[in-house]
């Protein structure tokens, strides 16, 4: 067998060949996953090509790897980036555009790895009037126990969905009773990217011995245990909001005699009693509101404009594309400038 | 240069020139009372425009021309407006339904060869056959739609357009709309009567009355809901257009009907009837109307309508043609001389480019890119426009070349996108910011122009081959413009994509969506980055910069067209089943191309 060299090794990854070899996978990849969004959809085909390490067949009942998914090639080429930069080229002025751009290019590469572990999308459906302080993440669900026995106020119980595995009991010490998930069914719904299921849940020594049913389609099911009222619901998972989001209104305009809309807007009421901040916001097409760390995005409208959904997104890394995109932009210009310019003065 | 080719190379640009405006044939003018009828402002699609505009763009849609010829005579647009909007009996005779599928055509028992376009009259006798079909194309998904189910929805929509037209002035067969309103004014006052009476609460009230004024509600009302465009500008002091039927109706808020409703009555009664006199006279009292009372209107209607006449795109185009051809010229005989009259002529092109780009813009209020048709007028220019600056720095005759063949190639494709109706349309919600669309769309464009330029060079580079060496000067040269090239295409791609990005992170929050656009764009930027890797790398020389910028145009061409068609297929019907064939073939035609270039290499080698 024969040694592999680490210099040999070190070379041919930092070579210009790999760049463009991985360069050739990147656009294999984009193409396959631009094609498969005609059957897929994006959720699924980006899953799948981009945010995957390896892409897999079906041999029989064995699921082998054939081809490097999009995370891997990333991470390829940001490697092979780093190695060529340190390795071979030179600092020099001459380079300096080369360099920017590269830097940019690693930026925008961890933006996008940042991207895809860190951020959550939800979203924050307003009623007209109703406060609201917390938004639903469509593509995970909870299972939850509401306890409508305090007097002034009901006590929620939430289980995330990862805990719903068939045949555990799930216990709460404040909860009289234990529940425990007989089935759980998770499919997905035509064409929307986000799935329903359907539960059978076992109360512990309630009366009876029928499980109840649950849909996340459907309002959740009622139970008396030792004559309290409890309900059982299985609904998008909710994250909460150290403050509020009241609708004041949604406003919606048309262009004259056409059903083409020419713009959204809500008007909100923030009310965020921690920082003692109360204010009016009007977030609109194009122009969100960034609060706590989140953004809210006009998404969507309904219920007669009676109702405003928006899109809540954390993402810890969204500078890094503007950062990301300067520097490339700077590096670009500066590196043509240089191996231009000789070309253009050349006398014709 | 001796005089006599100075000379040429002055009268050569100036012949081509007056050709060209000649074609435009500025003696065929309308009748003045057409003329003037074509002038007017209406509100359609959400913007104000001529009823040339809206005349051509229709007639566009539901036949694929913008005139016809009926019994031996020439039937233009705006004839062919007015007579379905007030002669329905005329209209219906009309051949301007074109049926191009086969399977449809079949439906209706047409032969094959027959005619291509017929009248709602030869329609009719189908109705119920259709309807059915419509019925069941419409229970599919659109994804899942046969051809000619698609077809089949494709006819049911011209017709119900055909139908609104038919009931925008008036409901379609009203014989005398002016003497339909002074009733309908008439039975105003007692119909109000009878029905503040009636719910009074008082038991005598005349019910004749009030049903006949309830009777006139209902028809405007379905008048303004079937409307095809509103008509009724706004009156000093308020914003919206208004069509008949509101314009009708407003006799029940503010005790008159809006002012110029008549005025369209007798326009449409004496154009029925044949009266061009008394046609003539009401255009006049409206034009006098409108000018005290929509001025502003008026003055950009007729903007508009002067801008379809002069035809800047047209010109246009004509003129990169015969700068193609003496740029070929020139190789033949008097380079110098047949240069230099090519690169003049193709500056002219490029000034009625310029011209017709921005009057767009100022119509439009927004940047030059905003639909397929705008994206390919300014990829044109785009490319054009560089071709002509590197011309005027290189002088090797392969910018004007590569300017006539891009600009004209671009402003024939716009001229086929136009089929699909009215060229400026409005901007959905989401795209409705200047901002974004200057950064994002247009930066993105100027990259696509960038490389279908360089993609031309390249094609000049390959034909040029088996005649010449790679290493040669001229060789050389165009290698570099092509290099120049891609690194501008490279740049703008790469800063269009990732604003694109922003955008998408400052409309609704996600940097990078990896949709189908996105993607496309994203891709040439790989692939121009692979080019000039390799290129630095040494991986290739000045043959595979060529063949590799080639396919620069194939992977630009997808990322702009193709990505329209994801799931489209050989099923779909009409403009895009077309344009899918005719991207398919482009894109062979450029992958043999590529083939043949690669191909003498190995005989080379060989030897």
């Amino acid at each position: 067998m024969k040694r592999i060299e680490p210099k040999k090794l070190l070379a041919s990854l930092s070579s210009i060949w790999f760049t463009i070899a991985c360069l050739s996978l990147f656009i294999v990849l984009v193409l396959a996953c631009t094609l498969a969004q005609a059957k897929l959809g994006i959720y699924e085909s980006v899953k799948i090509y981009i945010r995957s390490f390896f892409l897999y067949a079906d041999v029989g009942p064995v699921r082998i790897p054939v081809f490097p998914g999009g995370a891997l090639v990333g991470l390829a080429l940001l490697l092979n980036l780093a190695l060529a930069q340190f390795s071979r080229l030179e600092m020099s002025r001459r380079k300096l555009g080369v360099w920017l751009a590269h830097l940019g290019l690693v930026v925008l590469f961890l933006g996008e790895f940042s991207t895809g572990l860190f951020q959550i999308e939800t979203q924050m459906f307003l009623d007209e009037g109703v406060a609201t302080a917390h938004s639903e993440d469509l593509r995970e669900l909870e299972l939850v126990v509401v306890d409508f026995g305090e007097p002034d106020s009901d006590v929620v119980y939430a289980l995330r969905q990862r805990a719903l595995i068939a045949g555990r009991p799930l216990k709460h010490p404040d909860l009289p009773f234990s529940v425990e998930v007989q089935s759980f069914q998770m499919r997905s719904q035509g064409d929307s990217e986000y799935p329903v299921a359907t539960a059978e849940i076992k109360v512990s020594g309630s009366e009876g011995d029928r499980p109840l049913t649950l849909s996340s389609q459907e309002n959740g099911q009622t139970l008396n245990y030792a004559s309290r009222a409890f309900m059982l619901t299985l609904r998008p998972r909710r994250h909460y909001l150290p403050f509020q989001l009241t609708l004041k209104k949604f406003n919606r305009k048309m262009y004259p005699g056409t059903d083409i809309p020419s713009h959204f807007s809500s008007q909100i009421r923030l009310a965020d009693p921690a920082r003692n901040d109360f204010r009016d916001v009007l977030i609109s097409m194009n122009d969100p509101l960034r609060y706590g760390g989140q953004a809210f995005y006009q998404a969507s409208f309904g219920k007669d404009d009676k109702m405003s959904v928006l899109q809540v997104v954390r993402n810890p890394g969204w500078l890094m594309p503007y950062i990301s995109c300067a520097l490339v932009l700077l590096g670009m210009i500066i590196h043509f400038a240089v191996k231009l310019r000789p070309a253009l003065k050349e006398p014709a | 240069m001796k005089r006599p080719d100075r000379l040429l190379s002055l009268i050569l640009p100036a012949a081509a020139l007056v050709l060209s405006l000649l074609a435009l044939r500025p003696w065929a003018r309308p009748a003045a009372d057409l003329e003037a009828f074509s002038r007017l402002p209406v509100l359609q699609g959400g913007r104000v425009k001529p009823v040339d505009t809206l005349a051509s763009s229709t007639l566009l849609m539901l036949s694929g021309r913008t005139q016809f010829a009926f019994r031996g005579r020439r039937i233009s647009a705006v004839e062919w407006l007015l007579d379905t909007l007030t002669n329905p009996a005329q209209a219906d005779l009309y051949p301007v339904f074109v049926l191009e599928d086969l399977e449809l055509r079949g439906l209706l028992g047409l032969e094959k060869g027959g005619a291509k376009r017929l009248s709602f009259l030869d329609l009719e006798p189908h109705f119920q056959e259709l309807r059915a079909q419509l019925e069941r194309a419409e229970k599919v998904e659109p994804a899942a739609r046969s051809r000619f189910q698609s077809a089949v929805l494709n006819l049911g929509e011209r017709l119900s357009l055909y139908n609104s037209l038919k009931n925008t002035v008036q409901v379609a067969w009203t014989k005398d709309m002016p003497k339909e309103i002074e009733s309908f004014l008439k039975a105003v006052k007692p119909g109000m009567a009878a029905l503040h009476a009636h719910q009074s609460g008082g038991k005598s009230f005349n019910r004749k009355a009030l049903d006949e004024l309830g009777g006139y509600f209902e028809r405007y009302q379905s008048l303004h809901q079937a409307a095809y465009f509103w008509p009724l500008p706004p009156l000093a002091g308020r914003q919206e257009w208004s069509s008949i039927g509101q314009g009708l109706l407003a006799v029940f808020q503010e005790t008159h009907v809006h002012p110029a409703a008549p005025t369209w009555a007798q326009m449409s009664l004496a154009w029925r009837l044949s009266r061009r006199e008394e046609f003539s006279e009401a255009l006049l009292r409206y034009h006098a109307f409108l000018g005290s009372e929509a001025g502003g209107s008026l003055r950009w209607a007729r903007y508009e309508r002067w801008l379809n006449q002069a035809q800047p795109f047209y010109l246009g185009m004509m003129l990169y043609v015969a700068g193609l051809l003496c740029a070929f010229a020139s190789w033949l005989a008097k380079p110098e001389a047949l240069r230099g009259s090519a690169f003049r002529i193709l500056v002219v092109a490029f000034i009625l480019h310029t011209a017709g780009l921005t009057a767009r813009m100022i119509i439009q209020g927004r940047p030059p890119v905003t639909n397929l048709y705008s994206s390919a007028v300014f990829v044109g220019w785009v490319a054009a426009g560089l071709a002509v600056l590197l011309e005027h720095r290189g002088r090797t005759n392969f910018g004007n070349v590569t300017a006539g063949i891009t600009g004209f190639t671009s402003l024939v494709v716009a001229h086929h996108l136009a089929n699909q109706g009215d060229t400026v349309e409005m901007m959905r919600a989401v795209l409705d910011s200047n901002f974004w669309l200057t950064t994002h769309v247009v930066t993105i464009t100027m990259g696509y122009g960038g490389m279908f330029l360089a993609s031309a060079f390249a094609h000049a580079a390959v034909l040029r081959a088996p005649f010449a060496s790679w290493q040669d000067s001229t060789s050389r040269n165009l290698a570099s413009m092509t290099y120049g090239t891609l690194c501008f295409s490279l740049l703008f791609s790469f800063a269009g994509t990732v604003l694109g990005g922003i955008w998408a992170d400052q409309s609704w929050g996600r940097f990078w969506g990896w949709d189908p656009k996105e993607n496309g764009a994203l891709l040439i930027v790989l692939w121009v980055a692979l080019i000039l890797h390799a290129r630095w790398a040494g991986y290739v020389r000045e043959r595979g910069l060529m063949v590799m910028a080639i396919f620069g145009g194939v992977v630009t061409s997808f990322a702009w067209f193709g990505v329209n068609m994801l799931g489209v297929g050989l099923h779909s019907y009409g403009f895009m089943g077309k344009a899918f064939t005719a991207l398919s073939a482009f894109i062979a035609a450029e992958l043999l191309i590529m083939a043949a270039a690669v191909l003498p290499n190995l005989r080379q080698s060989k030897a």
